[in-house]
């Protein structure tokens, strides 16, 4: 029996739709399948932010859900998680994965789009240096990351100090419009720019996969403020917004509600996907898998019957608060509420920190409030005083600082277990400390107190369980992505990743995706 | 056990009856018209002549009665029908229990009054127990606390009778638990129990009441002295007083006080509060949960929160399935401020604190999703210039600085503010 299709690919995220784009304009038959059983709510706001805030007496149903969705996720890391407008895109993840986590943040997404759905839209290019022991040309890889970020769109381009960092404004839109603070900041920055370098501190637009500009259907970005709640503008990309691209190609299919839980290869050669019940049973010449890492790690393990440990790295985070005195008092502005401004920070030798600073604004105030040390009633007056002149940072290390491994049970879950290499907490404390000094001199406070290390995980950039090399071994994948000992099985998405630089790493696990798609595409 | 209850289907006969089955007990209900699927039914009318005693039944509890006048049936043809069925219930050798009233007296002014007393005579001569309610209500609107309750809410104003007449209430449901608390109980023989609150209330206030708890409207209360009304009788003569319910109001007037205290002591029965039993809940759960909502969002906010942000509250803490209150008390309904005695990590993270935390973050995030959140959480978007903001903050500090050295000498009152996961609340 000759397979159905020339390619399946599982999942729907960012890998899977860069994968596909290839394949399918070489006029291949591709299959996607992805979990997503219901679409979520549709209770995003329609106004700006700030004028829903004061207005909309309905506010609590997209800020906490008809559900009470947020007030069950009172433990939830991240604000996003929390959000009612995003339920459907985290839920049920490990649950139907069987992905069980120790001391680690393990976050997917069964949605079409998957975790693009809900993502801080920062992108990056890495460069040669941050990937060492590539096992193909690296200028591929450029291509690629041409191609796609054409494709999705990406704002920030600047002649600035992360120019070449990001090395990403060739393809770029013009940066978005930057809040007050942020202004200050860049021009406090700019006027002292000589004393940086010596710090080994850069500072610099942040590169979104944010419109400032239309883009086909896609409107630019008019600061409305509700990135965290759900674009109207669809501004901000989500790979969910290529379906409708994608199934212009006759060769095209997608299904929604397929978890796949089985891999088996025929007699020919070809590969058979079947779900928990196998009750859906499809075959092609290959399979792509582009489940997220974790899940994509589990399949391949399971199929592999591999039950020694495999490294996951993701990148130690930290979060912290900044103050800038001399704002006090300014009002609330409606403004992009994803990175504005980003910065590398040299820690050691070959290791960089790289963070963004975000408003406060279109986030929960009650985020805060609950981490001040005072009686609530005090800490939402000190909110409301303070915050207006205050931002938001994040920070990440890169994944060789993280220590985390992922390991099949014999029942063929996945258990996950998270921790760090002994030197990361120190590069950390040492990096609260640098940055407490630069930002000073730039006029801002970093606050006492607020510098938190997230626990493993909460970065959610998981990458490189099952790594490219040019001679893969057991547990892992040539330059196509390939497991060694699964002829036709690809991997696609962050799990082949050789490396995980501090940088964010979407951007090069789509196009690494898309180098993937393309090569395959010329072997049919 | 097997009971048998007239007038099941009744204002107080058909929770009676409910109890009873979920109790375990086997329940027919003999009345006029069939009751619930649940129990077995016997056809029964006080005019006919008493039915054929089903075997087994263990005890009788008679609560039916002639309320309406023109009914035609005379007083002595339902002391007769009680009797009868005293005869039946001696010849199974069961109990019997009647449902007397707390205008039962010989020199009763009403016929219903005195009616009740010739059936308490013959009840106690046969050994049975008789019980005197005060003022039932609670449940669903019928019977008097039905009248009562149409009334309060179709007039604007409540009349407090001068010299003011005094009512003892008990809930219906507690009323039902009481009566089968005597059931179990084979000791209690040719007694009057009187059953209600200890202390009686004045007509008016448990009008008042009906008005703020129940109808959740204001009633302006206007003095009516009862000397007028005396002269409207007169003039107005006997049979048009009755039918304009004067005689009920001087039946009212005329109430003997009840001696409730032995009795309910002897039941164990202790009546709910007035203003829980009036809930719809006939608990008060969450009425208490909604004066907890706020308590926390009036804290929160620094302002009476809106009605619509307290029932929201309450609907989340029904979705996470908490359906009791975690505090109480009237000094934080008066001063929500004073929550700041526990929202603070020596109470919120010991033992025990993890569901008033779990509350006082749910309260957090509703009242910021709010417009009224939004201009307290976010600030106006009026700038507010660098030196008041800066005044702001200092004054923040020293609130602050004021409470953390309040706080450890507050924490006896700030346990009595907490109430205990175990403790009851219903009293």
């Amino acid at each position: 029996m000759t397979p159905e299709f020339d390619v399946i690919i599982v999942g729907s995220g960012p890998a899977g739709t860069s994968a596909a784009y290839p394949l399918v304009k070489a006029g291949l038959t591709v299959l996607m399948v992805d979990a997503q059983v219901d679409g979520g709510i549709s209770a995003a706001p329609l106004a700006p932010y700030l004028t829903s805030r004061t207005r909309d007496e309905a506010q609590w149903k997209w800020l906490i859900g008809e559900d009470f969705h947020g007030l069950n996720q009172q433990e939830a890391v991240s604000p996003k998680l929390k959000t009612p407008t995003h339920a459907h895109v985290f839920r049920g993840f490990n649950e139907s994965n069987r992905i069980d986590t120790r001391h680690f943040i393990g976050v997917g997404s069964l949605a079409t789009g998957g975790l693009s759905n809900a993502w801080g839209c920062g992108v990056a290019s890495l460069d040669a240096s941050d990937l060492p022991a590539l096992p193909f040309d690296y200028a591929e890889l450029e291509r690629s990351y041409a191609a796609v970020s054409r494709r999705i769109g990406i704002s920030g381009q600047a002649d600035d100090d992360l120019s070449s960092y990001f090395g990403l404004d060739e393809w770029s839109q013009p940066p978005l419009p930057m809040d007050p603070l942020h202004q200050r900041l860049l021009d406090r920055y700019t006027r002292r720019q000589p004393s940086f370098p010596a710090l080994g501190f850069r500072l610099g637009r942040s590169r979104v996969a944010a419109l400032s500009q239309p883009l086909g259907e896609r409107k630019a970005c008019d600061l409305s403020g509700n990135c965290l709640w759900g674009c109207q503008n669809q501004a901000l990309y989500s790979a969910a917004q290529e379906l409708a691209t994608l199934k212009q190609y006759p060769g095209f299919q997608h299904i929604q509600g397929v978890l796949v839980d089985d891999l088996s290869r025929q007699p020919d050669g070809s590969w058979v996907i079947s779900d928990r019940h196998a009750s859906r049973r499809v075959g092609a010449r290959r399979l792509l898998l582009a489940a997220g890492t974790l899940a994509t790690t589990r399949l391949v393990l399971k199929q592999l019957n591999h039950t020694a440990a495999v490294r996951l790295l993701s990148s130690p985070t930290a979060a912290f608060l900044l103050w800038l005195p001399s704002m006090l008092g300014t009002p609330r502005v409606s403004t992009f509420g994803l990175g504005q401004l980003s910065f590398a920070l040299e820690l050691a030798a070959g290791t960089c920190a790289f963070g963004s600073t975000f408003s406060t604004t279109g986030l929960p105030m009650s985020e805060f409030v609950s981490r001040i040390p005072m009686s609530k009633r005090l800490a939402i007056e000190l909110s409301n005083n303070l915050l207006s002149a205050c931002l938001v940072g994040n920070i990440f290390l890169p994944g060789h600082l993280s220590n985390n491994t992922a390991r099949l049970r014999p029942d063929g879950s996945l258990s996950v277990t998270g921790g760090l290499q002994p030197e990361a907490p120190g590069l950390m404390k040492n990096a609260e400390a640098r940055l407490r000094r630069i930002y000073w001199k730039m006029g801002a406070l970093l606050m006492p107190m607020s510098f938190t290390l997230a626990q493993p995980g909460a970065d959610i950039h998981y990458a490189g369980t099952l790594p490219m090399r040019a001679r893969p071994d057991v547990g892992e994948t040539d330059s196509l992505g390939e497991v060694a000992g699964l002829p036709g099985v690809h991997v696609v998405d962050g799990a082949c990743l050789p490396g995980l630089s501090e940088k964010s790493h979407t951007l090069t696990l789509m196009a690494n995706a898309d180098r993937i798609g393309r090569a395959l595409a010329t072997q049919r | 056990m097997k009971l048998l209850i007239t007038g099941a289907t009744g204002y107080i006969g058909l929770p009676l009856a409910d109890r009873a089955a979920a109790d375990g007990h086997e329940v027919i209900c003999a009345t006029r018209t069939p009751c619930a699927r649940a129990h077995a039914w016997l056809p029964y009318d006080l005019r006919d002549p008493a039915p054929q005693c089903p075997a087994g039944v263990q005890a009788f509890i008679h609560l039916a009665a002639n309320t309406a006048p023109e009914s035609g049936m005379g007083a002595d043809a339902e002391v007769q029908a009680a009797e009868a069925l005293i005869q039946c219930a001696r010849q199974a050798s069961a109990r019997f229990i009647f449902m007397s009233s707390q205008t039962a007296q010989a020199s009763a002014p009403t016929v219903y009054g005195q009616v009740k007393w010739r059936i308490e005579q013959a009840v106690l001569a046969a050994g049975g127990v008789v019980i005197r309610p005060g003022q039932v209500y609670g449940g669903p609107e019928r019977g008097l606390f039905g009248l009562l309750c149409r009334l309060v809410r179709r007039f604007p104003v409540i009349p407090m009778l001068v010299p003011a007449p005094c009512v003892q209430p008990i809930h219906v449901d507690d009323l039902a638990a009481s009566i089968l608390a005597v059931v179990e109980r084979e000791d209690i023989r040719a007694e009057v129990l009187s059953l209600g609150a200890v202390q009686p209330i004045s007509f008016g206030r448990f009008l008042m009441a009906i008005a703020t708890h129940r109808v959740h409207t204001m009633r302006l209360p206007v003095p009516v002295p009862v000397a007028l009304l005396a002269l409207l009788r007169r003039c107005l003569g006997q049979s048009l007083g009755t039918k304009l319910g004067l005689e009920r109001i001087f039946s009212l007037i005329h109430l003997p006080t009840l001696d409730t205290a032995p009795s309910l002591q002897k039941l164990g029965i202790v009546l709910r509060p007035l203003a829980d039993g009036l809930h719809r809940s006939g608990r008060g759960q969450r009425r208490q949960c909604l004066e907890e909502g706020k308590v926390l969002l009036g804290y929160l906010l620094g302002s009476t929160p809106p009605s619509s942000l307290v029932s929201r509250y309450v609907k989340a803490l029904e979705q996470a399935g908490k359906t009791r209150p975690a505090i109480r008390s009237p000094l934080l309904k008066r001063w929500p401020v004073l929550v700041s005695l526990l929202d603070n990590p020596g109470v919120l993270a010991a033992t025990g604190g993890q569901d008033l935390s779990w509350r006082l973050q749910a309260a957090l995030a509703l009242a910021e999703a709010s417009p009224v959140g939004a201009r307290r959480f976010l600030g106006t978007h009026q700038p507010r210039g660098f030196v008041l903001t800066l005044m702001t903050l200092g004054w923040i500090a020293a609130k602050a600085l004021a409470w953390r050295a309040v706080t450890p000498l507050c924490r006896p009152l700030a346990r009595r503010l907490v109430l205990d996961a175990g403790a009851p609340r219903d009293a």
